[in-house]
Formats: C-alpha cells, sequence, structure tokens
C-alpha cells in the first residue's frame, strides 16, 4: 500500500485549529489514498472529531491546508463538498422514513425522483435493508440506524467517507458483527474512508494505515503491523495493544552489544540494530504474549527476570498474568494461549520469564 | 403504634405530603369555586330583562338567582340570542387573528434567539421576559398612551409628514390586537425557544452535509422538527387569546368586547349570576374544543415521535 504511484485523495496538511486559548488540532499532516481505509486513532479530547469535521467542512481550520483530490477546501462551503460524513449519533432525520432519510442528499442535489428511488434501492441492498424502506428511525435498532446512516452518504457516492466512532454506541456483540460488515462493505464499495474512534481493537483490525494522535498532534502513521510492532514513542506503545514497559539505562555489555538495565537488575538486550548513548535513558516495552514462561531456569543470561505470579485472568481462548519482579517493583505483563483450557500457572508460582532480542522494542526519546 | 411504623407511614405518603400545600390551595381556592361557578350556572335567572336587578325583593327570597332550581336555560338562552352569539364571533375571530400574529412574530424572534450567540442571547431573553416583570396594566396602559391621538407614534408620523393628521390607534380593533400580542408572546416565544433549543444540532449539520443550502436545511429539518414543541406554543396562544380581557377592556370599544368581558358585565352590572357562570363556562368549553379539534388533527400529523 501506499507506494508514491498512488492517488492521494486527501491531503492534509499543517492543519490547526484553535478554539480561544485551546489548540485541539496542532499542525498535522497526513495523506489518504484511493481506496484506503485510514483510522484515526488517540484518547478522548486528543482531537479526532475537531480534524474530521474541519475535513468535512464543519469546523474552519485557524491555518493550514485541506485538500481533495488536489483541489484546495478551505473556502469550499460544507454543502459544496463531496463528503459523506456518519456522525457518531448517526444523525438520521427523526420525521423522516429510511427511504426518505436515504433520499435526501439526492433530493438536495436535484435528483429525478426515479433515479432517486433506484439509487436507494441499491444503496439499501447493499447494507440489508430493503425491507426497511418504510420505517422511521425510532423504528430501527442501533446497528440499523448505523447501516442507514451509512447508505444515506453512500448513495451521494462521496469522493471520501469520513466515520466518526460509529460503532461506539453499539454494544460489544453487535459492534465486533459491524466491524466485520463495514470492513467488508468498504472493501465492496472501495470508498476512501477516514475512520475516527478511540478504540484501538478496531484500528487494529480494520485499519489499511492507523494515525495515532495524542493532545493535538500526530505521533505516528503506519500500518496496524508498523505502529503494532514499531511504536516510535512511549505513548503509542502503551495505546495500542497490552505492553509492559520499563525504564533503564543504556550501557555497553563486556561483548560489544548494546544492553539495557533496569533495577540494575534486570538486563534487557535488544536486537543489535539498535543504538544508544552510554548512560542514556531508555524505555523499553514488551508485549504479552512475546514472553515466555517457565518454571525451569533458563540457560540465557540477558533478557529474562523471575517473579511470583500476583493475579491470573482468564479470557477462555488465553490467560493473563501479572508477575511481581524486581522485588515487586515493577509489573511484568505475559499471556499465554491455552488451546486446552487449564493455564499453566496460578497465583503464587515461581517463574522464571525471557523472551527473545527482537521482541524488545525500544524508544529512547521521552 | 411504635415510632418506626409511624414514620413507615409517613415515608410512604409523602409524596403526597410535599404536594399538599399546592394540593389544598387548589382544591379550597380553584375546584371549589369552580364546581360552586358550575352550580350557579344552572340557576334560574331572576331578572329575563336583563335588568334584573337582584335586590332583596322579600317574597322570592330575593339575591342574584333563583334559589333551588336546576336548569340549562342559561345555555339555551346564550346559543339563541344573536347579542351574545355575536360576541363569541368575535372572541373567536379575535383569537384567530391575535393567535397568527403571536406565532408570525414569536416564531422568527425565538428562530433569532436560538441562532444568537451566548451574550446576545441572555440580552434577547431578558428583553422578552422584562414585558412580564412589569404589571400587565402598566404596559396596557403604556400602550393607551402610546398609541393616543396625541401619542407618540401618531406625533411622529406626522412629524415626518407620513400622514396629515393623527389615525385613530387605540380603541381600535388594532390597538386590541397589539395589546394581546404583546401580552401572550412572551410566553410563545419562550416555548419555542425552548422546543428549538432541545434539536439535536447535528441535524443540520447532517443536512447540509448532504448538500442542502442553509434555507433547504431549515425547511426540511428544523422548521417541521420544531413544530411539535411549537405546536405547545400555539395552543397556550390560543386558550389565551380565547380568554383575552384587559386589551378589549382597555383598549377596545363597546363592538370589541369578548365574552371574558362579557361575564363581568353580566355578573355585575346585570347582576345575573347565573349567566355569567354560564358563559363563563361557555369560555372554558370553548377552550377544551379549540384543544381536542387541534391535538386529533396535529397529534396525527407529527406520529413519528410516538412511533
Ligand atoms: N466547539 C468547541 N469549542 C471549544 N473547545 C472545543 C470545541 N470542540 C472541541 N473542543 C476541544 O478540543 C479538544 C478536542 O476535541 P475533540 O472533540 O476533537 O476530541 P476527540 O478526540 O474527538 O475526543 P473523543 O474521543 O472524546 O470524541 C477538546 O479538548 C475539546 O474540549
Ligand atoms: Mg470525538
Amino acid at each position: 500500500m501506499n507506494t508514491e504511484e498512488q492517488k492521494v485523495v486527501l491531503e492534509v496538511k499543517n492543519l490547526t485549529k484553535e478554539f480561544g486559548d485551546d489548540t485541539a488540532v496542532k499542525n498535522i499532516s497526513f495523506d489518504l489514498y484511493d481506496g484506503e481505509f485510514l483510522f484515526v486513532i488517540g484518547p478522548s479530547g486528543c482531537g479526532k472529531t475537531t480534524t474530521l469535521r474541519m475535513i468535512g467542512g464543519y469546523e474552519s481550520p485557524s491555518s493550514g491546508e485541506i485538500r481533495v483530490r488536489g483541489q484546495l477546501l478551505n473556502n469550499v462551503p460544507l454543502e459544496k463538498r463531496n463528503i459523506g460524513m456518519v456522525f457518531q449519533s448517526y444523525a438520521l432525520f427523526p420525521h423522516m422514513t429510511v427511504q426518505k432519510n436515504v433520499e435526501y442528499g439526492l433530493r438536495m442535489r436535484g435528483v429525478s425522483k426515479l433515479a432517486r428511488k433506484k439509487k436507494a434501492a441499491e444503496v439499501l441492498s447493499l447494507v440489508e435493508l430493503e425491507d426497511y424502506a418504510a420505517r422511521y428511525p425510532a423504528q430501527l435498532s442501533g446497528g440499523q440506524k448505523q447501516r442507514v446512516a451509512l447508505a444515506r452518504v453512500i448513495a451521494l457516492e462521496p469522493d471520501l467517507l469520513l466515520l466518526d466512532e460509529p460503532l461506539a454506541n453499539l454494544d460489544k456483540r453487535l459492534r465486533d458483527t459491524m466491524r466485520i460488515e463495514l470492513k467488508k462493505l468498504q472493501e465492496k464499495v472501495g470508498i476512501t474512508t477516514l475512520y475516527v474512534t478511540h478504540d484501538q481493537e478496531e484500528a487494529l483490525t480494520m485499519a489499511d494505515r492507523i494515525v495515532v494522535m495524542h493532545d493535538g498532534n500526530i505521533l505516528q502513521v503506519g500500518s496496524p503491523k508498523d505502529v503494532y510492532n514499531d511504536p516510535t514513542s512511549q505513548f503509542v506503545a502503551g495505546f495500542l495493544g497490552e505492553t509492559s514497559s520499563f525504564q533503564g539505562k543504556a550501557r555497553v555489555a563486556s561483548d560489544g552489544f548494546n544492553e539495557i538495565v533496569i533495577d540494575e537488575a534486570m538486563i534487557v538486550r535488544p536486537i543489535a540494530t539498535n543504538s544508544f548513548q552510554a548512560e542514556s535513558s531508555v524505555f523499553v516495552s514488551i508485549r504479552p504474549e512475546r514472553i515466555k514462561l517457565s518454571k525451569e531456569k533458563q540457560t540465557q543470561e540477558v533478557n529474562c527476570t523471575t517473579g511470583i505470579i500476583d493475579f491470573v485472568s482468564y479470557l477462555g481462548s488465553h490467560v493473563f498474568y501479572f508477575i511481581n519482579i524486581l522485588n515487586g517493583t515493577a509489573l511484568l505483563k505475559a499471556s499465554e494461549p491455552i488451546p486446552h483450557g487449564e493455564a499453566s500457572f496460578k497465583v503464587g508460582d515461581f517463574v522464571h520469564a525471557y523472551w527473545q532480542e527482537d521482541n524488545v522494542v525500544c524508544i529512547t526519546d521521552k | 403504634m411504635t415510632i418506626s411504623t409511624l414514620s413507615d407511614r409517613l415515608s410512604r405518603y409523602n409524596k403526597f405530603f410535599l404536594l399538599s400545600p399546592l394540593l389544598f390551595f387548589l382544591i379550597f381556592f380553584f375546584a371549589g369555586p369552580l364546581l360552586w361557578l358550575f352550580r350557579v350556572s344552572l340557576y334560574q335567572s331572576r331578572g329575563s330583562s336583563g335588568f334584573g336587578i337582584g335586590g332583596a325583593d322579600g317574597k322570592e327570597g330575593g339575591g342574584f338567582y333563583v334559589e333551588g332550581t336546576w336548569t340549562l336555560e342559561n345555555y339555551f338562552k346564550f346559543f339563541q340570542d344573536e347579542y351574545f352569539r355575536d360576541i363569541m364571533f368575535f372572541t373567536v375571530e379575535l383569537a384567530f387573528i391575535v393567535t397568527v400574529v403571536t406565532m408570525l412574530v414569536s416564531y422568527p424572534m425565538a428562530y433569532y434567539i436560538y441562532k444568537a450567540g451566548a451574550k446576545l442571547k441572555t440580552f434577547l431573553l431578558i428583553i422578552v421576559i422584562l414585558p412580564k416583570l412589569s404589571n400587565m396594566l402598566v404596559l396596557v396602559y403604556g400602550l393607551q398612551i402610546l398609541l393616543a391621538n396625541n401619542g407618540w407614534i401618531n406625533k411622529a408620523l406626522v412629524g415626518l409628514n407620513i400622514i396629515d393628521e393623527p389615525v385613530k390607534l387605540v380603541y381600535t380593533l388594532f390597538s386590541v390586537v397589539v395589546s394581546k400580542v404583546l401580552l401572550i408572546a412572551p410566553y410563545t416565544i419562550l416555548v419555542i425557544t425552548a422546543a428549538l433549543h432541545g434539536l439535536d444540532r447535528t441535524l443540520r449539520d447532517a443536512a447540509m452535509g448532504l448538500g442542502a443550502s442553509g434555507t433547504r436545511a431549515f425547511l426540511t429539518i428544523t422548521f417541521p422538527l420544531s413544530l411539535p414543541g411549537s405546536y405547545v406554543a400555539l395552543l397556550i396562544t390560543i386558550v389565551w387569546a380565547l380568554g383575552a380581557f384587559v386589551s378589549p377592556l382597555l383598549l377596545g370599544n363597546p363592538d370589541l368586547q369578548t365574552l371574558a368581558t362579557e361575564v363581568p358585565k353580566q355578573t355585575f352590572e346585570n347582576v345575573n349570576w347565573a349567566m355569567g357562570s354560564a358563559i363563563a363556562f361557555i369560555i372554558l368549553g370553548l377552550m377544551f374544543l379549540v384543544v381536542l379539534v387541534f391535538n386529533l388533527i396535529i397529534g396525527s400529523a407529527i406520529k413519528w415521535r410516538t412511533a
């Protein structure tokens, strides 16, 4: 994906939004390619919705540029942009039937009644709601409302689809189903989509690329794999997925390799391509599923530690262990797949934890 | 009885304890007199001439009605007598005009308040409420002075050479309508403003995102969705307009009298308590009828709300 030849649909350049003294979005830039499913993810209040609203035209930027297919949109009024936005609350018109809701955009564009009907039928069948055309929004379930909101914007064949936490109002089970449905639909229609969420699981499972925002800034842009495996900041490491993180000091070992010492007891050795200034402070992050546990002492001298299991969290397909290490001053999280349904360790067990060099993520800044 | 069972009982009925002062007030000063008034409307009138000065004339017991009688004759008389019928028609006509004018004035004002920024909004709301904080009579007399032949308006119009001679403004339908609108509009505006603020603002955003211009978004989304709330405002306006009393009394003329002004006329001038009471109940009936009819018509038109 996202090679240079790919067509850029949306271009955001140095976008900033100030609300009085408060800067909600700070000079962010990113591109969105044709047909791509791009996720903007970040904690509550980090400026995701504000970014989306500026692109959609519901909010005007304090500075910066927004271009769609090369055309500068900053001064194009909302109703003249061909961008479809699905609101978190769905914003269906309660006094109109599903049919009327879906036809609304076409009606505003002066499409004939016959053509409107045809298009509405088409998109309603796309979201599998043909039989609900005559209902009012109040007569629909949350998931159905969500699909109507989608159908309503898809009917306009927009250049760009903006989704603001479209699954946030649904219960867990429906959310999981809709997640797959939405991804399939996006692939079927091939529509370029910008999706805002604070749910990291959603982003990891659905995204082509992820933009991680924090406090109005973009911290990292990359594929789910990149962002998960190579977080460039402490925040990204902690925000996407579970991780155990430690602060340590870099040093050069007697065999010439770089290593990080944590609490003068645990030695973490990353792959050799990492280089640090001696004595500099380094942040180390290890994913729980990369950590192995054993009752026996391992042969390796580095990338291992010992501890006592403090808590076992049973998740059906997995167990999650919280292990007290370094004399109880730190917590290590490890997960274990349990195909036979039995956890290997219990609370109070003394365990040896170890991991591979390439499972260590080192972050030098912050 | 132990303390705990007593307090149990108290807590079971505590809702009613909280309500009791109001309940007492309503029963003794509203429901009671109303019932008595209804009873009075069913007495036989004493003087059929309309001048039945009800002084004590000894033999027949005197008073303001014939004691011990039960009759619907006052109601029949009302609907048979052209004099009363004309007053009723004028009352309805006036209510219609006042309602239309009030709604036409209130909706745009409410919409403007809804759209205004925080500071302007507070200012406008104070402006709207202010007349209601002053005495109603002060307001009406003020209007009388303003609209008088040598009042400010006429002086200004003559002074600006727009007209040669003062126009008669006061004691006309115009002055009655203006004052009645002034008295009702603050409530109408507040109710519509509240209704507008209850709307989901993202709906308008969504409409414009789908390509609607501001005007079309208003016409297709904001306006229809504000109707259920505005309908409440409409009912308040109609009911109030039907009961017009001070405006026709102080700013009208003998041809511009309403059922409400007729009640004290019958009761105190003609000393015909029975007829006065009957008219009072006819006003009440008229109000109920209007509310009922509107509920049937408009209630079914907004079925999506409850669907
Ligand atoms: N209209 C506004 N006026 C003032 N401040 C605003 C306005 N809209 C948003 N903000 C502020 O801008 C910041 C970013 O808000 P935004 O709605 O973009 O957050 P978000 O990332 O979408 O959060 P969430 O995940 O909770 O939806 C917040 O601090 C918020 O308080
Ligand atoms: Mg948001």
